[in-house]
Parts: structure tokens; sequence; C-alpha cells
């Protein structure tokens, strides 16, 4: 009878745990993006990366600048960098931002996760995103390479 | 040369496995040098000759059949028939000079006829042979059905005259000397090293059956996903005629060797060990597989957007593992029929318990970083750590694979563990003390609580990190949340596992306690006394007796009874036994003075040898009686002291 217990505790415990991962999936998921204020250069970073994930290379393209790095990014170059962005799920999150006049700064950690049935790799870093208020709106002026 | 690296790595496998074998040590007859270079000379020279016959009679017919194809250049023919030549020069003779004197030998000795070597010898070019021949026969089925394909994609006629020949030679050695085999050995008969051969052809083909059935699921469900050209097109063949090679070669094979060992039967130790090795190959891969196919099912249904194709991966390898897993464990069940049935009702049959609780801790393994994964990233959801600038992309595939390995970890592990709790609540006693279920709980306990002791210290760590002022950050909470997710589910696994192992060892009978034996051995004695020590009671050898054993010893049976009950009582210290060929006398004995009748049964007392002194015989009495060992007055049997 203990033996019974104990194994409908587990199966529900199991089933339980899945349903509510099922939840936070679903409800992550469908999640709204964050809002932030138009023209905003935490908005325009948020939208650089979205269309990076979505693998709209061209419109990311059109949203930098890295003339000011001396080495001019070209359309190609960019391309074969972020060609594969989409392919893996990033989860971008803000750390830090700064404001000063025209420019910005923006700190976030940038977990790159791949899955395979049982070899998922989850790995994190740092990077600092500079930014530029030009007519067009913010642009990002750094860094050409995100690792 | 491929031919040649095949019966080698056979060979090689078989000698390291059985060389130190109990099956070869209790062959009537003890290895001998000289057959053991006379059957190795005898296999080398055989392998030469099948090699280089197969080589011949595939360039003859290519001479005979393609003369005009241009492909053929004389310096080839020439080139290649002397190598062939030149191996049949050196391999023959090495193959009659060594063969033909073993065959006399065996002819007219039925001690060659079970020599080891000779077993070994037959066994190797029975699985050597047939594997070999295995190979051919798939690449002349390909290029029999690759025929209707563009040549440019179907393999050269050479190819399929070249397998033919192959088949023709290796198939006809192999089934010359399977009779050969089967007529001094039948194949019901106990040969573990003919047995070891047939699993290593039942394995291959197997191996290739396996292959051509995952091969036609996987490109039949292609085929449908991308709606793409006809099946059968002249291009289609060029897969297809492959594929259909890999089924047939293998299939065929395989149903054959397998129906003749399940036909033969029997209790034996090769063949389950075989079935524990496919199962160890099928299992983990059909696990993969489903995880992987459910993982990309559920990000598709959290709004992943891409095509079906991965439905070729995600269906083909989980369906052909699937079937060779459930048919298998259906044959591992059917082996309790054969031997080794357990007398208690409930309990779980020989050989199964094993591989029930691998296939647990498999499960429990996988499932364990799904659950962690599933608990984090729960708490990281609630809690809403860090501003995320992206979108749900991560989220979902996180939780997909994390859902994916729960669901088919836990599947496995809950199934598993269920049967091993059915049984142990079925058969207590039994299953509670079984090796396999001791060593899954003590594994999953262990490895669960060092996790959560070292992931305790990380959380820990952080948390008193921010106790104590340092500012988390994003990633630092995020982190903390993993730990408190790893230290939470390992030790709750930990903890369950850990009360039912505390729960088993209580039922674990208590160890006797070891009394020390000492024996004086009569001549012609060795013998029982080996019989007793196999009992597991050591006894060390004080002596060889000089004197006549004293009448009214205990027969054998007696003796290992009074041996076993010596750990039970707690007045006894050691024991001395008096050992002849037909039995002896056991005189146990204390320490402490004063105690040593007291605790005796009458009814075993009265009815012979006893290792104490009765209460009332003086010391000394029994000097007196003639032909009695020259034993202590308080040793001698009380049946043998004369009254006063």
């Amino acid at each position: 009878m203990r033996e019974q217990r104990s194994l409908l505790i587990l199966a529900a415990g199991t089933a339980l745990l899945l349903l509510c991962g099922t939840v936070v999936g679903l409800a992550a998921g469908h999640q709204s993006p964050p809002a932030y204020p138009r023209n905003s250069p935490q908005a325009a970073m948020a939208t650089y990366l979205r269309l990076l994930q979505n693998g709209q290379v061209d419109a990311a393209f059109q949203m930098t600048d890295f003339g000011g790095w001396g080495t001019t990014m070209s359309l190609d170059n960019f391309h074969q960098q972020y060609d594969t962005w989409s392919q893996r799920a990033h989860r971008v999150t803000l750390v830090q931002s700064q404001l000063t006049g025209d420019t910005a700064s923006i700190t976030v950690d940038i977990s790159t996760f791949s899955g395979g049935a049982f070899g998922a790799s989850d790995q994190t870093s740092r990077q600092t995103f500079t930014l530029e208020r030009l007519s067009k709106g913010w642009l990002i002026t750094g860094p050409e390479y995100i690792w | 040369m491929f031919a040649l690296f095949i019966p080698l790595v056979v060979l090689v496998i078989i000698v390291v496995l059985i060389v130190n074998r109990q099956a070869l040590r209790s062959e009537r007859t003890a290895w001998q040098p000289r057959r053991i270079l006379s059957y190795t000379l005898a296999f080398a020279g055989l392998m030469a000759v099948l090699y280089a016959a197969a080589g011949l009679l595939a360039l003859a017919v290519t001479t005979a059949t393609l003369q005009a194809n241009l492909l053929i250049s004389q310096n080839d023919v020439r080139s290649r028939a002397s190598f062939y030549l030149a191996a049949l020069i050196v391999g023959l003779p090495i193959l009659l000079g060594f063969w033909r004197p073993a065959q006399r030998r065996a002819a007219a000795s039925a001690d060659e006829r079970d020599a080891g070597e000779r077993r070994l010898f037959l066994a190797a070019v029975f699985a050597t042979a047939a594997v070999v021949a295995l190979f051919a026969l798939q690449r002349l089925l390909a290029v029999v059905f690759t025929a209707p394909a563009p040549a440019s994609l179907r393999p050269s006629v050479l190819d399929g005259i070249g397998a033919g020949a192959q088949v023709l030679v290796w198939g006809a050695a192999w089934l010359w000397f399977a009779r050969l085999g089967w007529r001094e050995r039948g194949p019901r008969d106990k040969d573990e090293l003919h047995d070891l051969a047939v699993y290593v052809l039942s394995g291959f083909a197997l191996a290739f059956f396996s292959y051509g059935l995952y091969a036609a699921i996987h490109d039949l469900v292609g085929d449908l996903v991308s709606a793409g050209p006809p099946l059968l097109d002249a291009t289609g063949w060029a897969t297809w005629g492959t594929t259909i090679a890999w089924l047939l070669a293998g299939g065929g094979v395989w149903v054959a060797i397998w129906r003749y060992d399940l036909i033969r039967g029997g209790h034996r130790a090769w063949r389950v060990a075989y079935l524990y090795l496919v199962l160890a190959v099928a299992v983990p891969t059909a696990l993969y597989g489903a995880g992987d196919g459910l993982y990309e099912i559920l990000r598709r249904l959290f709004g992943y957007n891409d095509s079906w194709g991965f439905l070729r991966d995600a269906l083909s390898l989980p369906l052909v593992a699937g079937a060779v897993w459930a048919y298998h464990w259906q044959v591992v069940r059917n082996q309790a029929t054969t031997a080794g049935a357990p007398a208690q009702d409930g309990a779980i049959p020989w050989p199964r318990r094993p591989a029930i609780a691998l296939m647990t801790l498999l499960g429990l393994a996988v499932a364990a970083p799904a659950f962690i994964s599933l608990v984090w990233l729960g708490l990281d959801f609630a809690l809403g750590t860090g501003i995320a600038l992206s979108g749900a992309d991560w989220w979902r595939d996180r939780v997909s694979i994390g859902l994916a390995g729960g669901a088919v970890g836990s599947a496995l592990w809950l199934s598993g563990w269920a049967r091993l709790q059915w049984a142990a609540r079925a058969a207590s006693a039994l299953e509670r003390t079984a090796r396999s279920r001791q060593f899954l709980l003590q594994a999953i306990v262990l490895a669960g609580a060092l996790c959560a002791l070292g992931f305790t210290i990380a959380l820990l760590w952080q948390l008193i990190q921010m106790l104590l002022g340092v500012a988390p950050d994003s990633g630092a909470v995020n982190t903390t949340l993993k730990y408190a997710a790893t230290a939470l589910i390992t030790a709750a696994l930990a903890a369950y596992h850990g009360l039912v192992l505390r729960r088993d060892m209580r039922l674990r009978p208590t160890a006797a306690r070891r009394i020390r034996v000492v024996a004086l051995v009569a001549e012609g004695a060795e013998a029982a006394l080996a019989d007793l020590r196999r009992d597991g009671q050591p006894i060390e050898m004080l002596g060889h007796l000089r004197s006549a054993l004293a009448t009214g010893a205990s027969d054998p049976d007696a003796l290992r009874a009074e041996l076993a009950a010596l750990g039970a009582r707690d007045d006894v210290d050691g024991a001395l036994l008096i050992l002849g060929a037909g039995g002896g006398h056991l005189y146990a004995y204390g320490k402490a003075p004063g105690r040593q009748a007291q605790h005796v049964d009458a009814e075993a007392a009265a009815s012979g040898p006893w290792p104490y002194r009765p209460e009332g015989v003086p010391p000394g009495a029994e000097e007196a009686q003639a032909g009695a060992p020259q034993l202590p007055a308080m040793l001698v049997p009380p049946n043998q002291v004369p009254s006063r």
C-alpha cells in the first residue's frame, strides 16, 4: 500500500511539473514584448534584436551605422555574421542603460540556447552596445560582432 | 581487403572474450600450445584461401562476361590474379598442413573434438564466414536493386560480380564448417563458443536490418513531407535499391539465425549478454529519438514556424529502435522459462531485474535535468528576473526541451520503478535484498545527495552575498534560481530514494557471526574439506591427522548443518573440525569458561558426536577407550564416554 501511494505521489508530482511547464511555455510564448518609449535607445535595441531573431537581416542592417569604428561593415559581411543568428534561440536581458546626450550605451546579457534531445546547451555572455541618435533615429554603432 | 579485416576483428574479439572463460576451463581437455598453434594457423590459412578463391572467381567471371569492357585492362587482371594466386600458394599448404592432421586427430579422439581450441576455431569460422558473406550479400542485392537507376547513380557491375563471388565462396565455407560443427556437437548441445558466434552474426544482421528499416522510414516520411518526386522513379531506385538491399540481406539472415537460436532454446548465458547489448543500444536510441521528436513538436506547438521535415528523424529513429527494444524485451521475458525462474510468486523473473533497474536509472537520468530546468524556468518566469529585450523564442525552446526530456524520461523512470515497487510488495524479502535494486537505490541516493550538497552550498553563497550587500543583477538572480532548482530536485530525489533504501535495509537478514574453524584432516579427506569450504565457511587447516578417526562421525550433510549453525550461537568463539573422508567431528569451543553444556540441544547431543563434555563425565575417562583419537577429554563425543 505504501509503495502504491508513493508511486502515485511521484506520478502526480511529475504530471504537475510537466503541466506547469506547459503553462509556462504557453504563457511565455504569448507574452507581449516589453514596451519602451518610442524613440528610446532601449526600443531601438529591442527592435534590432527582434529583427535578427526573425531572420530579417537586411532590415536589422538598416538600423546600424558602424562607420565610426574604422572598419565599415558591409551588408555582405553583416549577412555572413548574422544569417545564422535566427537558427538559435536567444534571450537578451537588459542589465544597464546609460543615456548621454545623443549617445547611449546598453549592457545586456545574451543567453544562447541550442537544443538536441538531451544535449541542450545554454551559454550566457555580457555585451555592451553603443547607440547614436541620428536623423533616422537611434542607430547601433557597435559592436559589429556579438559573441 | 575489407574481407580480411572482418575475420581479424572477429577473431580478436572472440579470443579476448573467451580466453579466460570458465567454459573453456571446464572443457574436458586442457588447452595445449600445439593445438593453439594448429588451429590458429589453420584459421589464418583458411582465411587466405577463401579470400583468394573469391577474388579469382570474381576475376574469372569478370573476364568472361565483360571482356569487351575497356575498363578491365590486362594489367589489372594480371595484377589481381598474381595477388590472389600468391595468397592461395601460401594459404593452401598452411590450411592443409594444419587442418588435415587436426581432422585425423578429431576422428580418432573425443578429446580432440571437445578441445576448446577446436570449438573456438569452428566458432570463429562460423562467425567470420557468415559476416563476410552477409556484407557481400548486401552489396550484391544493392547492385541488383539499383539496376533501374541511371548509370551514374548505381554501383558498378564489377561490384556485383565481386560480391556474388564472395557470397558463394564464403557462404559455402560457412555451410561446410557449420555442418562439421553440428556433427560433432548438435545445435542444442552446450557449446558457448558456438553460441557466441551465433550472436555475433545475429548482431550484425540485426544492425543491417535496423539500418534498412530506418532508411526506409526516413526516406518514406521525407518524400511524404516534402511532397517530392514519386517514390520509385529511375533516380529513386538508386536510394531505394540500396535500402531494400539492407532490408533483405539483414532481415533474411537475422530471421534465419534468430529462428535457429530460438528453436534450439536452452539456457544460454551469451544469449542474455547479447539481449542486454541490444537493449543497451536500442533503449537510449529510442529515448533519444522520442525526446528529440517531442521537442520539435512542442516548440512548433509553442509557435515556432518551420517545416515538418524533422519528422523524418523524429519518426524513423524512435520507431525502429522502439520496435527492436519491444521485441528483444519480450525475448528477455521468455528467458525466465528456460531456467532460473524465481521460486517466489510476484518476483521479477530472471534475467529482467538488472535490466529494469538500469532502465529506471536511465529514465531518471534524463528526467531529473528536465525537472530542474522546468522548476528553474517556472521560478524565473514567476519572478520575472531581468527585463528581456528579446522575444519568446528562448523561452519556447527552453521549455520545450524541458517538457520533452521530462515526459520521455519520467515515462521510462516511473514505469520501471513501478515494476520494481510492485515486485517488492509481492516478494518483499527477495526483491528488497536484490543486488540490482540495492545498486539502483544507492546510486540515486549518492548522486542526488552529492549534487544537493554542492548546489546548496552554491545557493547559500549567492544568498549570503546578497544579504551582505552585494547588489544582485539579473544574471546573479538567474544563477541563484538555477542553484535553487537543482538543490531542490536532487535533494527530493535523494530523500525519497533514501527512505526506500532505509526500509529495504531493515529487511536484510543480519549477517551470521563468522566463527573461526580449524581442521585436522585425515588422509584422503581433502576433497571433503574442499566441499565444506564451498559453502562459504572458511576452514583453516591445522594439519594432517596421524591417529585414526573416532567412530560415530557425523556425515558430511550433518557436518555442514553443524557448521552453518555455529554462527547463531553466542557462546561459541570457534570450532575444531576432525575430518575424515566420509565425515567427521565438530567441536565448538568458547573462550569463556563454564558455559559449554548448558546451551546444547539435548536431542542433538544424544544423537551423535557433540563438541562438549557432558556433565558427570570425568576428565580423561575416554582415554581408556581403545582406538579413540588422542583428544582432550572434553572433546570426546558423549556417546563414546564409558559409564563409570
